[in-house]
């Protein structure tokens, strides 16, 4: 038998892998998902500061970030909205099947959510070239009609903040399902054990939130 | 909280935020009024928590991993709210009207070159004086610190005899103090604004009701208690134009009307 890559389990009672500091598997999952909704917390307000200089910047400059947004592009928006709530839904199938014992979908579902991340920040990169090539990218090279261009660079800097931060957990969580993929094929999980799948799941599904407000403020606001 | 939860669980929560999210994108080319921005934030709640309570399974966390999980969002909330409770409220003030001293015959800023903005600082404000406020060219008297009322529709300027004509126009909770500014063709208009708002206002003229041709854009102050002076030349030609601030067009705007 191989030696344990995660940890060093105690296999208790009827085989689960618990830590010695913890009774039973429920306790230590418990803990690892309290801990990682304490994390999340620090995430909500890390982007709640982000949205709040979103929400009064465009009381400020109404009609220039409504000219701003007007530059968007919904179509690849909403495409990218359903490419990543999809991979959200094959990461919480991944967990399910780890939770089932079903090896091979729960490596099928990890591939698929892998791969749905990754074609969200291609299309990401396909906008980006887009504001590139309309001199959108704050700075010198910044091109906007007046009399807005002041106030509208700022609509294009908060966009680009917001975006790129979310751009970098979604490449943190691509990495974080990765791994889980390695340990799926050394088969480390199964129904007694498989809290890493759910707790990269919860955060997989916390960077689908940030999208699901990013999409709708960045894009959608237009009157 | 380890149950294993029916497929159609996930599948049902998938195609609910797929077709909302499509909505939400297809209502923001629709002109709802005011309804827009609330519907669009609304749908993006929903299904926020539709993914907090249903994919990640939070309604089957025990009680107190449930209040770990609404803390972050509960003071997400509190920030949001004491935030704005600062910034909605900065135009509120107890004073309706910062009135300026003008001394009898000089005009206590710089006349500008046409087509052009003078800014003046805060700073330059002389302090509240009562006094009596020097007759402007076609202006209603007044006295300082008591508001010189102009009621909407009428007419704030009207045409002047000589070659020059200046007008005080003023903006506060976002709306400008006239509707209606009439000055005589070909004249050179002198605009001081003053901006009570903590947020940006300009003053422009265009000639048609789009506001796509202009015939003067001003530059954008921020008050409260900031002004400017914009000198520009009236059309020769008579007729209604539009003035309007840029930053808000719809709320800001009033005719311009050249006789
Ligand atoms: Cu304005």
């Amino acid at each position: 038998m191989p030696e344990d890559a995660l940890s060093t389990p105690i296999l208790r009672g009827e085989g689960g892998r618990v830590d010695e500091q913890f009774e039973t598997v429920e306790q230590q999952q418990t803990t690892a998902v309290t801990g990682l909704w304490v994390f999340l917390g620090t995430e909500v307000m890390f982007f709640g500061g982000l949205f709040l200089a979103f929400l009064v910047y465009r009381l400020v400059y109404p009609q220039a970030f409504i000219e701003g947004t007007e530059h968007q592009n919904v179509l690849i928006g909403t495409i990218n909205t359903i490419v990543i709530t999809t991979s959200s839904l094959a990461m919480r199938l991944a967990v399910r099947a780890a939770q089932l014992g079903q090896r091979w979908r729960l490596r099928g579902f990890l591939v698929i959510a892998i791969n749905l991340g990754v074609l969200f920040l291609v299309l990401k990169g396909v906008e980006y070239y887009q504001h590139y090539e309309e001199s959108l990218i704050p700075g010198h090279a910044f091109k906007f009609p007046e009399p807005f261009a002041a106030q509208a660079q700022m609509y294009w800097i908060l966009y680009f903040v917001a975006t790129g931060l979310h751009g970098l957990h979604l490449l943190v969580g691509i990495g974080v399902l990765s791994v889980m993929f390695f340990f799926a094929m050394l088969d480390k999980f199964g129904p007694e054990y498989y809290t890493p799948v759910e707790v990269s799941a919860n955060y997989w599904h916390f960077v689908d939130i940030v999208w699901t407000f990013l999409f709708p403020v960045l894009y959608l606001l237009r009157w | 909280m380890n149950e294993v939860v029916p497929k159609r669980v996930y599948f049902t929560v998938w195609i609910v935020i797929v077709v909302l999210s499509v909505v939400n994108a297809a209502l923001a080319f629709v002109r709802l009024g005011p309804f827009n921005s609330a519907v669009t934030m609304l749908i993006a709640v929903f299904n926020a928590f539709l993914i907090v309570w249903y994919v990640i399974g939070v309604r089957r966390y025990p009680p107190l991993m449930k209040v770990i999980v609404a803390i972050g969002f509960v003071w997400m909330g509190l920030m949001i709210h004491l935030t704005m409770a600062d910034y909605l409220t900065r135009a509120w003030s107890t004073t309706t009207t910062r009135s300026v001293t003008i001394p009898a015959g000089k005009a206590p800023f710089e006349e500008p070159a046409l087509g052009s903005a003078t800014r003046v600082p805060t700073a330059a404000v002389p302090p509240y004086e009562p006094t009596a406020l020097p007759q402007l060219p076609g202006m209603p008297g007044g006295q300082i610190g008591v508001p010189t009322i102009v009621p909407t529709g009428q007419i704030a300027a009207p045409p002047a005899r000589g070659r020059t004509v200046r007008i005080e126009l003023s903006a506060s909770n976002a709306s400008f103090d006239k509707d209606r500014i009439v000055v005589p063709t070909g004249s050179t208009v002198i605009v001081r604004f003053t901006n009570d708002d903590p947020v940006f206002h300009n003053f422009s003229v265009y000639r048609d009701a789009a506001g796509q041709r202009a015939i003067f854009v001003g530059q954008a102050i921020r008050g409260p208690g900031a002004m400017i002076v914009y000198r520009f030349r009236a059309p020769s030609k008579p007729g209604v134009y539009l003035f309007r601030c840029d930053i808000h067009p719809v709320a800001m705007r009033g005719s311009f009307v050249v006789k």
